[in-house]
């Protein structure tokens, strides 16, 4: 079971909030211990080409897309007009709507949101 | 029981939800750490009057500081922290995670 749900909220713009979702994502992988990435509301813009100027949080989410899971949220997508194909196909995130969101935070010990 | 109470912002509601949690955590038995990341580690730099967090360390919380988060914010030393603070990393913070019966995360961005 993946122990750790990561929710990032903040779009690229709130660099903090990104930053510090995907420094812990990071820290987890380095100990063997992948989290569920999971991009919803402004969020989801962070998965768009280019859209992370941040050299070093550009790397720690990519590192989550090859060692761990990245799930972007259906409704947050339909709601900004994006469609899946003009997200940063590196990232290859996977489309969740509510109910696989709710049943993967049961699933998860803790959810933290960014 | 482990609480782990995992800072990300030197708000003062951030700052008085840590303190409330931790003592009624304490009060009822419970074994807490603190770990302060982001710029929440402002909240123990020396010469800066938080009030309640001396109280924590001397009723036992343990009270950790990511390094790397300290350094962004311009605390190079553990000198610089408030006496029983301890300098520490977020690979100790995974490891806490996964000895820790309940984990909170307190102050980040978004979620409040």
């Amino acid at each position: 079971m993946t122990e750790l749900m990561i929710v990032i909220r903040s779009g690229p713009w709130e660099e903090y909030g990104v930053v510090e979702g995907l420094r812990l994502s990071a820290a987890m992988l380095g100990m063997d211990q992948p989290p569920l990435m999971v991009f919803l509301d402004a969020g989801v813009e962070c998965l768009r080409p280019q859209a992370i100027k941040n050299p070093a949080a550009l790397d720690y989410l990519r590192a989550s897309s090859d060692l761990g899971e990245v799930r972007v949220f259906s409704e947050s997508l339909e709601e900004r007009e994006i469609k899946a194909e003009e997200l940063d196909h590196y990232f290859a995130a996977l489309p969740l709507n509510i109910e696989d969101l709710v049943g993967l935070m049961v699933e998860c010990r803790s959810v933290v949101v960014f | 029981m482990r609480i782990l109470l995992v800072a990300y912002s030197d708000s003062e509601a951030t700052t008085k939800k840590i303190e409330g949690l931790a003592k009624a955590a304490l009060a009822r038995g419970h074994e807490i750490t603190v770990f302060l990341n982001g710029v929440s580690v402002r909240l123990v730099e020396s010469g800066r009057r938080i009030r309640g967090f001396p109280n924590l360390l001397i009723d036992g919380v343990r009270l950790l500081v990511c390094r790397t988060s300290a350094t962004t914010s311009g605390i190079e030393s553990p000198d610089q922290l408030v006496g029983g603070a301890e300098m520490s990393s977020l690979s100790e913070l995974v490891d806490l995670m996964e000895e820790s019966s309940k984990v909170l995360f307190l102050g980040q961005g978004a979620s409040n």
